[in-house]
C-alpha cells in the first residue's frame, strides 16, 4: 500500500521534501512507518522526531489522515493514508 | 468585558462597511469597542495582529514588546518605522496604531511576556493573540489564559509555513497539550517574509473578531496549518493531552 508522508518546517528542511510516497506492506502500522523513515533518511528525519530512547519528542504532532494522533497509539494504516509530521515552531 | 460608551455617530461612519458583515452588524461592533485585546510581541506578525485589531474598532489594545527598534526590524515589522531606529519599538507601534485609530486605548507593556508579568496583563483583558518568537514567552501566556480562562490565538510561523489555531481554556488543546515541552531545535532567528507573518496575522486578527463578537466557527481544537510555498493548507483537528495542565482531555 502506498502511504502518504508530509513535513514541515525544520523537518521538510532536512528531509528535504514537503511530500513523499512510501511503498509498505499491508498490516504496518504507525510505529512501522516511524522505522522505515528513520531506516531511510536517518537523522535528518530522527533528530526532529525521536529522542535518544527511540520515543517522539514532545515537540513533534503526528496527525493521520488530518487527525493528531499519538505514536503509543501505534494506529494501522490503510492505503492512501496520509500522515504528516508537524514540527513545532514559533516565528513571530 | 467592560462596558463603554455607545457608539458615536463618527464611529458608525468609519466601521459603516463592516458593520454590513452578515451575523456582525452594530452589535458586533459595539462588542469591539467594549473589548480589550493583548497582543505579546509587535514583531512581523503582532504588529500586523494590532494594526488590523485597531482598524477595527476594538476599544483596548494591551500590546508587549521589548527591545529598540533594529535596521533587521524593517522587513516585515509594520509599525516600526525608518526614523525610529535605535529607539523603542513600543513607542513606534504606539505612535503608527494611534495615526490610524485615534480613538484606541493602548497600554504599552516595553516589557516582553514572562511568568512575572503575564497574570497582571491576562487578567485585563478579553482575548490573547499570541506572536511571540519564543516558547517560555508561549508557555507563561498560556498558564496564565488558562488560570484566568480567558481564549488564546496561538499565531506561529518559520519560513513559509504557519500553524494557527485557538485555545479555549480547559475545553479545546492548549500550547501543552501540543508541546509539553520547549522543542530543542527551535531558534530564535528563523527565515521570514513579511508577506508571510502578514498572512498569518490577518487570519489571526479575525480569530480574534470572531471570539469577541461571536461570529462564524473559530479554530477552537483545529489546527491550520499552511505552506506558501506551494499555497497548501491542511487543517487538523486536535487532539486535548491527557494529564495536561488544562484538564482539557479530562473535561
Ligand atoms: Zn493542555
Amino acid at each position: 500500500m502506498i502511504i502518504n508522508v508530509h513535513y514541515t518546517a525544520q523537518l521538510k528542511s532536512s528531509v528535504g521534501a514537503a511530500e513523499e510516497e512510501i511503498e509498505m506492506s499491508q498490516g504496518k502500522r504507525l510505529k512501522d512507518l516511524v522505522d522505515d523513515l528513520t531506516q531511510r533518511h536517518g537523522e535528518a528525519f530522527s533528530k526532529y522526531v525521536l529522542d535518544e530512547q527511540g520515543n517522539l519528542l514532545p515537540a513533534v504532532v503526528i496527525c493521520l489522515n488530518d487527525e493528531q494522533v499519538s505514536l503509543g497509539d501505534n494506529a494501522p494504516l490503510t492505503e492512501g493514508a496520509s500522515v504528516m509530521f508537524l514540527t513545532a515552531i514559533s516565528g513571530g | 468585558m467592560e462596558q463603554r460608551p455607545p457608539l458615536t455617530e463618527h464611529e458608525k461612519a468609519v466601521y459603516e462597511w463592516q458593520t454590513w458583515v452578515p451575523g456582525f452588524g452594530l452589535e458586533g461592533q459595539q462588542c469591539l469597542k467594549d473589548a480589550t485585546v493583548l497582543v505579546s510581541r509587535l514583531g512581523g506578525l503582532g504588529g500586523v495582529v494590532a494594526y488590523e485589531l485597531a482598524a477595527a474598532g476594538v476599544g483596548r489594545l494591551i500590546l508587549a514588546h521589548a527591545g529598540n527598534v533594529k535596521p533587521s526590524d524593517l522587513n516585515r515589522q509594520l509599525l516600526m518605522t525608518h526614523d525610529w531606529l535605535g529607539k523603542p519599538r513600543i513607542e513606534s507601534a504606539k505612535r503608527r496604531l494611534l495615526e490610524l485609530n485615534p480613538r484606541l486605548d493602548i497600554v504599552a507593556v516595553p516589557e516582553n511576556i514572562s511568568d512575572k508579568n503575564a497574570d497582571a496583563l491576562v487578567a485585563e483583558c478579553d482575548v490573547v493573540v499570541d506572536c511571540a518568537p519564543l516558547f517560555e514567552e508561549r508557555f507563561a501566556m498560556n498558564a496564565a489564559s488558562l488560570r484566568h480562562g480567558v481564549p488564546l490565538v496561538e499565531c506561529a510561523m518559520y519560513d513559509m509555513e504557519f500553524q494557527l489555531f485557538t485555545v479555549i481554556p480547559g475545553r479545546t488543546t492548549c500550547v501543552r497539550c501540543l508541546f509539553p515541552e520547549r522543542p530543542p531545535h527551535w531558534r530564535r532567528q528563523f527565515p521570514v517574509f513579511g508577506a508571510v507573518s502578514g498572512a498569518v496575522a490577518c487570519l489571526g486578527a479575525v480569530e480574534a473578531i470572531k471570539l469577541i463578537a461571536g461570529l462564524g466557527d473559530t479554530l477552537a481544537g483545529r489546527l491550520l496549518v499552511a505552506d506558501l510555498r506551494t499555497m497548501q493548507f491542511r487543517q487538523v483537528q486536535l487532539q486535548p493531552r491527557s494529564g495536561c495542565e488544562c484538564g482539557a482531555a479530562e473535561a
